[in-house]
């Protein structure tokens, strides 16, 4: 059996790697929290379950008032979003700074979502037409189902097809 | 206070500061931006080529927000075809609004897999991490959202 012969060799030099470099890495991994992604769901249940709750408390969730926002008629969810926007500036800033050797995000995070072209523009026009439409966004049509407005199936719908089609066709 | 925990909205500075707070706990918790995309596109895929659904974790935050849009109006709480003003526009055709829904389901898809995220993603989390075609992407996503509903409503 010579397949287990070479896997018994292997697996001891990796494991001597590996202890060679943790002592290094475990003195500038004080503050940092392990990724949760592979271990645990908990904490996207649990962020999904709050934001959830404060989306429908904002009031974007109901297309009445995201029809009045967009036509200026009223600026609850400006404010209540441009509050958001500064406390997540506010916050990422101060805990960036605070770094022992390491950030409290990963640097995937920091770069920038997409790359930068003309015609992109198009795809921002469709984005704002659609939301104008549905008054739904990729996030809030999962919150109004769970509001119980099940009219929203048909745009989950629309939007698993435009992605469908986008994948398919525009890749 | 039942009313106010699980059925009314809030003032805008109290939901402000929870939504902001609750963006910076995901990223910190789960290291990771908010990817909506992630979850819808994985339909789409063939089924070899795909991961199973609950191997990206990302679907246990969708399974989060609907059961936080439910809890939110649990008091309340109700199975409706209703659609707030949608109704006014369609004067009651059922068809209409369906159709309405679902062409604008596939632009805000289609947009949103263009621009490797929803408004949610850009405007949320995009500009607190200071990347600035999250900014463009926002403000361009306001001017023609105030264009297309003024259009809808005021003109037509």
């Amino acid at each position: 059996m010579p397949t287990k012969k070479t896997i018994k060799k292997k697996s001891p030099s990796s494991t001597k790697r590996e202890v060679r470099i943790k002592p290094v890495l475990e003195k500038s991994k004080l503050l940092e929290v392990k990724p949760v992604d592979q271990k645990s769901f908990w904490a996207f249940l649990i962020c999904g379950l709050l934001f959830g709750y404060f989306l429908s408390k904002t009031g974007i969730t109901s297309y009445n008032s995201v029809v009045k926002m967009f036509l200026l008629m009223g600026n609850h969810i400006y404010k209540a979003i441009g509050l958001a926007i500064a406390i997540g500036l506010l916050g990422f800033g101060f805990f960036e700074k605070q770094k022992r050797g390491q950030t409290f995000f990963s640097e995937e995070v920091f770069k920038n979502p997409v790359e930068v072209r003309l015609d992109k523009i198009l795809g921002i026009i469709m984005l704002g037409a659609g939301v104008a439409l549905t008054g739904d966004t990729l996030g809030t049509a999962l919150v109004q189902l769970g509001e119980g407005k099940l009219v929203v199936v048909f745009s989950l719908v629309g939007i698993s097809l435009g992605i469908w089609i986008y994948d398919k066709f525009a890749a | 206070m039942v009313e106010f925990l699980f059925l009314k909205t809030w003032p805008w500075w109290l939901s402000g500061l929870a939504l902001g707070l609750t963006s910076l706990l995901y990223s910190m918790w789960t290291k990771k931006k908010i990817d909506l995309i992630e979850s819808f596109s994985n339909q789409g895929t063939p089924a070899t080529a795909r991961k199973s659904i609950f191997q990206s974790k990302i679907i246990w935050f969708c399974l989060g927000l609907i059961l936080g849009g439910y809890i939110a109006n649990a008091y309340d709480w109700g199975w409706s075809w209703t659609y707030g003003r949608m109704d006014e526009i369609t004067s009651g055709n059922f068809f209409l609004k369906c159709f309405i829904l679902i062409i604008g389901g596939v632009l805000v898809g289609f947009g949103a897999k263009w621009l490797n995220g929803g408004p949610g993603e850009h405007i949320l989390q995009g500009i607190s991490f200071r990347s600035w075609p999250s900014l463009i992407i926002s403000a361009g996503f306001l001017i023609s959202g105030i264009l297309f509903v003024n259009f809808i409503y005021r003109i037509m």
